[in-house]
């Protein structure tokens, strides 16, 4: 036998032995591509159109300081059991907004709006006022709304999980210390199991007191990272962040959109840093313009997208940014999650930011310069 | 909805695509590309092929194209993997064979030596061999996907050949060299040692 014959009967994966472009696993992995690159899955299956609505679980919290407090209220547990409920737990309140997203993530972008739309919000955000980050007891306070979690176990048949509106208040001083104040509102139990553990538990209230919490200094965060140190130039930024120079983290692009979103929600980076920021987004593979897109409290903005396939858990989530165009400032954070197996989508956490800014006081809610989107752009 | 304009056009026209060429794409993909990560590499191939559909060429020319999309697509993946790991070494993955052969033992004990011979080439003389050899391309193709002349193409696939062959010479002719599976290491080394210098 010559050499070439050799090295062709060396073949480890004869072309016989794949499946062929007509067998499930093919048609899996076309589902997969045309839920994530067309919303939809392949022909062959009848075309099934999917809303993208709904919401669930965050594989990170969604705000830089509920990388500290998360544990307060939230468990793994709950973390974990929020990923199995779908859209029916989205607190009825939310019902119309929510169908107003489908309608604006239904609306297709045009070929190369995100590049138009990332250049606007950069733009918008060189024309805005400089801000100081918090100095020596000044406080970066931000009050926001955002769906939550709450798990209870007593035994294995009495736990559940219950969602809640919660408003929270959050101040943060340059030296670590703060102080959180947070609201519940709206209980729902997740599923019917949820109900059952509840029932089994003893039906006891679902109401959750108001807290009110004092962090000494370094206990609530490390203090806002200088982001001011940052250079402008986005080629030079863009290798600071995906060399993760910038904050920790794994590598990829997913990672890289989570980083913008972190960077993006600190009010006080100068104007030309943030430009610079939305100019880097633009290079991210996988960010997406959803176009217009409302928020759980009814403020419109541009909303980005990445997609992340999870393949090992069936799911495709959606972390979603919207900004205010007229200032560029984060307005809200979404987390979808697609079921792959059956298509359906749930909205899993959304954080509203209502106002933000640096005040003199951890009892002052009136940011001195630069107040947050509180009131709606459009 | 996200992505690119929801019309049966290009849908139908990446469908007849995919269904007509994922079984040699996905058989490129295992061949470079450990078990575990080859449906993510495979769906990531054909992502990039509905991206850039207005750019992929009529048939027969579309499966070299497909193959440097999938080359592409492994480097990437392989370089992500290096990353990750913050491997100094070579991964396993980045030698040519993640996949075991088949075939009567005795047979896979000769494929062996092909594949440890081939696993210490260079890349680019690898990839010669494996396209013209398992991929089944023509040497112009392959050279296209190797984004390199017929004529360098040609070089590059006599070279690897070559020393394919006399490490596979060497290893047998060796008074008790190779006795079985475990004599791999020597194998690589007669590659090695047999590959021209270029």
């Amino acid at each position: 036998m010559n050499t070439e014959n050799l090295i062709a009967e060396a073949n480890p994966v004869p072309l016989a032995s794949v499946a062929d472009g007509a067998s499930p696993h093919a048609q899996r992995t076309l589902d997969r591509i045309m839920l994530l690159e067309h919303g939809d899955v392949a022909a062959g299956r009848g075309r099934r159109r999917r809303a993208v609505h709904g919401a669930r679980r965050s594989r990170r919290a969604p705000r830089r300081v509920s990388r500290v407090v998360v544990g307060l209220t939230l468990s793994a547990t709950a973390a974990a059991a929020a990923a199995l409920v779908i859209t029916q737990l989205v607190p009825v309140g939310h019902q119309i907004r929510r169908n107003a997203a489908v309608t604006h993530a239904s609306t297709r972008p045009r070929p190369g709006t995100l590049a138009a739309a990332l250049d606007s919000l950069s733009l918008a955000a060189d024309a805005q006022p400089v801000e100081s980050p918090p100095g020596r007891g000044q406080f970066e306070y931000t009050d926001e709304s955002s769906l939550n979690w709450i798990d209870t176990y007593k035994t294995p048949t009495a736990s559940y999980n219950v969602s809640y509106s919660e408003l929270r208040q959050i101040w943060i001083g340059s030296n670590g210390s703060g102080r959180i104040v947070e609201t519940y509102s709206h209980p729902r139990l997740g599923t019917a199991k949820d109900r059952a553990g509840w029932i089994a538990a003893g039906r006891p209230s679902l109401a959750v007191p108001p807290t009110d919490s004092a962090f000494g200094p370094g206990q609530l965060s490390d203090g806002p990272p200088n982001l001011n140190r940052l250079p402008d130039n986005p080629a030079k930024l863009a290798a600071l962040l995906v060399a993760r120079k910038i904050e920790g983290g794994p590598k990829g692009p997913a990672e890289d959109f989570v980083q913008i979103g972190d960077m993006l929600r600190e009010t006080y980076v100068r104007p030309s840093l943030r430009a610079a920021i939305f100019t880097v987004a633009e290079r991210i593979p996988g960010v997406r313009l959803l176009g217009t897109v409302t928020d759980q409290v009814g403020r419109s903005g541009i909303g980005l997208a990445y997609l992340h396939a999870w393949p090992a858990q069936g799911e495709i989530g959606k972390s979603v940014l919207v900004f205010d165009p007229k200032t560029s400032k984060l307005i809200a954070e979404e987390t979808l999650v697609t079921y792959t197996k059956t298509g359906k989508t749930a909205l899993v956490a959304w954080t509203d930011y209502l106002k933000s800014g640096v005040v003199n006081s951890d009892t002052s809610t009136t940011p001195m310069t630069g107040a947050g989107p509180a009131q709606p752009s459009s | 909805m996200i992505g690119p304009q929801a019309s049966a056009g290009p849908s139908a026209q990446f469908e007849a695509l995919y269904r007509g060429r994922y079984q040699e794409v996905a058989a490129y993909v295992r061949r470079r590309v450990a078990d575990d990560a080859a449906d993510d590499v495979i769906a990531n191939v054909f992502t990039v092929v509905w991206r850039k559909l207005g750019d992929v060429p009529g048939p027969p020319q579309d499966r070299p194209w497909l193959f440097a999309v999938a080359r592409n697509t492994i480097s990437d993946h392989n370089r992500a993997q290096r990353r990750w790991f913050r491997l100094g070494a070579r991964l396993k993955a980045d030698a040519v064979i993640t996949a075991r052969p088949v075939g009567s033992s005795a047979f896979r004990y000769e494929s062996e030596l092909v594949l440890a011979a081939m696993a210490a080439l260079r890349p680019a003389e690898r990839e010669a061999l494996q396209l013209v050899l398992w991929e089944e391309l023509s040497h112009a193709e392959a050279a296209a996907v190797l984004g390199c002349t017929v004529n360098a193409f040609e070089l590059r696939y006599r070279r690897a050949r070559q020393a394919v062959r006399a490490a596979v010479a060497g290893a047998t002719a060796a008074p008790g060299s190779v006795t079985g599976p475990g004599s791999l290491s020597s194998i690589q080394n007669s590659a090695a040692v047999g590959r021209p210098a270029s």
